[in-house]
């Protein structure tokens, strides 16, 4: 499934990927400290652990939609936009 | 009864607006989106509209999971919204989109509504470029087909969603020219691991529906085609063939890009009316 349903246990990272993709600060606080904006954040280890996979298979079947997956992949770590 | 003067659709990627350096063959296929899509605004320009509707998916960014919407128009007087830097306004038709509002959901179309709304890049990117070859005076509505999450429009329900629209502006008299937009497209696969391959013989096959004048048959794609083919949000482009029939239509660019195939389609909406 390329494009499934929202899973409602990843809401917390949506939240985040939603945050990455909108709030520059955000995007640049997390590229120089990743895991303390992530605990910040309150994002679980298993949250945490699926973020910094950057596998977009694994969140797929996780549960994350691929916008945010996108968001994560190629905002939070490549540094540009969609 | 509102003619239909203008009928387009075209791809909506955030790099038609930022335009990433990813070198010189990629800069002149952008270059031909952007030709293609001013051309779209004289066109629209001379077409002298006093409304257009703006069909167009969220992805996530203009809504969020607190509540999702598969259907919503538009309804307020002004609407903006800032992409990487850019910002688009565009004036509203408030009277407009509550009537076509009131009418679709006494025809069965349960849309949400909305007077306060940013727009993202769906409507941003493209209209960025359309928008420098129209006058500042046109008057625009927004309008969300969830083509992007889970569950989606279902195809056949888009293509009907384009012909209620167009009996409503059958019967409606109380502005005289609308231009219908759809953007989305074409074949691309963001946050999937298929992401950097593009499905050219199913762009192939869309352009040719469009072209041959065969547009309604764009909603026979199915849910799973459209999702494996990469080409999930031409969902705006089957309600515009709801809207205007089976018109022929023009190919005005195409670029098989890296990651996305892009296209600028207009219609010969002469037949339409």
């Amino acid at each position: 499934m390329l494009y499934g349903y929202p899973e409602p246990r990843t809401l917390r990272v949506h939240k985040f990927a939603h945050e990455i993709h909108s709030n520059l600060d955000f995007r640049k606080k997390f590229q120089s400290s990743p895991d303390e904006t992530m605990i910040e954040y309150g994002l679980t280890d298993e949250e945490r652990e699926v973020v910094k996979s950057r596998d977009s298979v694994r969140m797929a079947k996780w549960g994350l939609t691929p916008y945010a997956i996108a968001y994560i992949e190629r905002e939070a770590y490549m540094s540009h936009k969609l | 009864m509102a003619e239909i003067v203008g009928a387009f659709t075209f791809s909506h990627a955030p790099q038609i607006l930022t335009e990433p350096d990813f070198g010189p063959e990629y800069k002149n296929q952008l270059k031909k989106i952007h030709e293609g899509l001013m051309e779209v605004g004289n066109r629209i320009s001379k077409a002298s509209p006093d409304v257009v509707l703006l069909l167009g998916s969220d992805h996530l960014e203009s809504f969020f999971l607190q509540n999702y919407p598969q259907l919503l128009i538009f309804a307020g007087d002004e609407i903006s919204g800032t992409y990487s830097g850019y910002t688009l306004k565009l004036k509203g038709h408030a009277d407009f989109a509550r009537d076509l509002l009131f009418n679709l959901v006494g025809s069965g179309f349960d849309l949400s509504f909305s007077q306060e709304m940013s727009l993202d890049h769906p409507y941003i990117s493209p209209m960025a470029w359309v928008t420098k070859t129209t006058p500042d005076s046109l008057r625009f509505i927004p309008f969300h087909i969830n083509s992007n999450v889970a569950p989606k429009v279902n195809p056949s329900r888009c293509l009907e969603l384009g012909r209620a629209i167009r009996r409503f502006l059958d019967g409606y008299n109380k502005v005289e020219r609308v231009v219908i937009l759809g953007t989305g497209g074409l074949s691309h696969f963001p946050g999937t691991p298929r992401y950097g391959t593009v499905d050219g013989e199913a762009d192939r096959a869309v352009m040719d529906i469009v072209a041959e004048g065969r547009c309604t048959k764009l909603a026979d794609f199915s849910d799973e085609w459209l999702d494996d083919r990469g080409e999930f949000e031409i969902r705006t482009w089957m309600t515009v063939a709801g809207a205007v029939g089976n018109v022929p239509g023009e190919i005005l660019a195409y670029q098989k890009t890296w990651h996305c195939g892009m296209c600028v389609a207009s219609y010969d909406v002469q037949h339409a009316n």
